[in-house]
């Protein structure tokens, strides 16, 4: 059996748009864990961490700050075509959160496309922690 | 109980949930649907989220939801909701994160070329397009231009060069919100819509060359332009990134704003501020903006496809039917009040004699452009009277989805797709294979079907079908 504080994340269909879960032993490795997973959804293939870009992160609660942490992905992808290939969080706080994300720039070479993803919403936006570890589930928007 | 069995059926084509069926649900819930329609929607949570906005602040008469409804994220798709100006709210939720998504209907002044003359125009368009995930658009933006784009909407596009002054007489609200605030618009918004403008995006946008198969209402038709045989286009897309942004900019502001407000709703992404509050203005400022950059998007678009028209058909016209948005809230006068209407994936459906009706189809009510799925037919209607009695002017936007995406792709193979159109004498080009199964004929619900609940409930009427013969998908 998968150890419950084991990174992982995976999606789901939601209607017709896609819910993010994700998993891990405590929130950071959660909300990291979602950001990979936002950017598999976003673009297969391998990455290479090939551009750095600092992660300051403010919100009323930690919903919140997982809801600015995706919407991170999703814009650094869609200006820059920046894809996260490892999320460090080395503060995270209710309402604050700092760290680092590493990413590859698409390829299409190396890269395939994968979906349009409009935005995260708050629908159904929920951060849990207890004694086994913490959870995450977000709405995207497609 | 299951809300579904709460639901009281009113007549074949409506459905009313009662106040108080889910807790703080203050005004009922009324559905339009037959009863297969029905039993696709009540599969999902639709009914749920009917409720839930009927629990917001200052809402008028009833929750609506149209027979394309389907399952959204706090409010649902094909929802509309009218708030009181004095006690009502502006929920960003019930507008959506593509603000101003719609449709365009262009008319060809002639048929459709050969079948070997199609595959060269649609190669053409779908050159000309930009077309699917991070495809840049056709202008990069400035700071000055992008706040020209953000005031003036489709009228600046027909300033830069793209269209005509006679355009902007056909596309809702003249395609200018004069509400719109670009100082609302976030840096990170205008960031991510600095070279969007003139680009389909990708997910259910589309381009599709298409065939008037038949006319239903020969005076509407001839004042649309209308008449069997000949050569449309339609086109369907909205504010892309820069929208995007602004929904959810707008929608962390107003859930830090609601317990200021003395507001509590069941589920967040229903964040809501009254409409006359700090808040409240500044969104609908931004909404706005948001709005008129979809407008001027649309407008490139149409000028884009002007001009592959000209060069593949021997300088053939396209003629700007109509141009509807169904992401949107607007302010409206309704039974002597002013309301301000919230459509989340549906279309207004104004009938003759409504001022905001273009003044060349005031004698027949105003176009209502509802595209069906990839392969199946599209139809135009006219807003009715009924619209304006039960509806605020309201009517459905499209057949609305009944598979998830991954049911769809699960279920098929591009090739295969794409094969069965062809056989079917329906041509594609596509930015993604994925984007083909994803919006495959079946997962949506029967477009016909839809359009019935709502010609037979007299929300609008039926003028044209239109026949599909080649699409260009996002």
């Amino acid at each position: 059996m998968t150890d419950p504080r084991t990174p992982r994340a995976w999606t789901e269909p939601f209607g017709a748009d896609l819910a993010l879960r994700a998993s891990a032993g405590d929130v950071a490795g959660a909300f990291a864990a979602a950001a990979l997973a936002l950017g598999r959804v976003l673009a297969g293939g391998e990455r290479r961490a090939a551009a750095t870009r600092p992660l300051a992160l403010a919100a009323g609660d930690r919903e919140g700050l997982l809801a600015a942490l995706l919407e991170e992905v999703l814009v650094l992808f869609e200006t820059e075509g920046l894809l996260p290939a490892a999320v460090e969080i080395a503060r995270l706080t209710a309402t604050r959160l700092e760290g680092t994300l590493r990413a590859d720039r698409f390829d299409a070479a190396r890269h395939e496309p994968g979906r349009a993803v409009k935005a995260v919403t708050w629908h159904r936006l929920k951060v849990r922690e207890d004694a086994a570890g913490a959870s995450i589930h977000a709405v995207l928007d497609l | 109980m299951a809300l579904h069995d709460a639901m009281r059926r009113l007549d074949d084509v409506r459905l009313e949930l009662p106040a108080g069926s889910v807790a703080g649900q203050r005004v009922p819930g009324r559905l339009y649907a037959d009863e297969a329609l029905f039993r696709q929607i009540r599969g999902d949570d639709t009914l749920v989220q009917l409720a839930n906005v009927g629990t917001l602040p200052g809402l008028v008469d009833a929750s609506l939801a149209m027979p394309d409804a389907h399952q959204g994220y706090g409010f649902p798709i094909g929802g509309v909701a009218a708030f009181d100006v004095e006690t009502g709210v502006v929920s960003p939720g019930g507008i959506g994160f593509d603000i101003n998504c719609g449709v365009r209907l262009l008319a060809a002044d002639r048929e459709p070329p050969a079948p070997s003359r199609l595959k060269a125009l649609l190669d053409d368009l779908f050159r000309a397009v930009p077309a699917g995930v991070g495809r840049g658009g056709a202008l990069r933006l400035d700071r000055k231009a992008m706040d020209g784009v953000l005031a003036g909407g489709a009228a600046w596009a027909v300033r830069a060069g793209y269209g005509t002054e006679a355009d902007l007489a056909h596309i809702e609200a003249g395609g200018r919100l004069g509400l719109a605030d670009p100082g609302q618009v976030s840096e990170r918004a205008r960031q991510r819509g600095r070279d969007q403008l003139g680009s389909l995006g990708g997910g259910n946008h589309f381009v599709e060359l298409q065939v008037v198969e038949a006319v239903f209402d020969e005076a509407a038709a001839a004042a649309f332009g209308l008449a069997p045989g000949q050569l449309v286009v339609s086109l369907h897309t909205g504010s892309r990134g820069l929208g995007h942004q602004v929904c959810g900019d707008h929608i962390r502001i107003l859930d830090g704003a609601m317990r200021t407000h003395g507001i509590r709703v069941p589920d967040r992404q229903l964040a809501c501020a009254p409409i006359r509050s700090r808040e409240g203005r500044a969104y609908l400022g931004a909404m706005a903006a948001a709005a008129n950059f979809a407008f001027a998007n649309r407008q490139i678009l149409t000028a884009l496809a002007r001009d592959v028209f000209r060069g593949a058909l021997g300088g053939a016209g396209l003629r700007l039917v109509y141009d509807v948005a169904h992401n949107i809230a607007q302010f409206e006068e309704h039974g002597g009040r002013e309301l301000l209407v919230h459509r989340k994936g549906a279309t207004r459906a104004f009938p003759a004699g409504r001022r905001e009706v273009p003044a060349d189809y005031a004698g027949v009510g105003q176009p209502v452009l509802i595209p069906g799925s990839m392969g199946t037919a599209s139809w135009v209607l006219a807003g009715e009277p009924g619209s304006l009695a039960e509806t605020f002017g309201s009517c459905c936007h499209g057949a609305g989805r009944r598979l998830s995406r991954k049911a769809a792709l699960k279920e098929s193979r591009a090739e295969a797709v794409v094969a069965d159109l062809e056989r079917r004498g329906i041509l594609v080009a596509a930015a993604s294979r994925r984007g083909i199964c994803e919006e495959k004929p079946d997962a949506y619900k029967d477009v016909d079907a839809v359009v019935e609940v709502v010609h037979r409930a007299g929300l609008a009427r039926k003028v044209a079908r239109l026949r599909p013969l080649a699409v260009i998908k996002g």
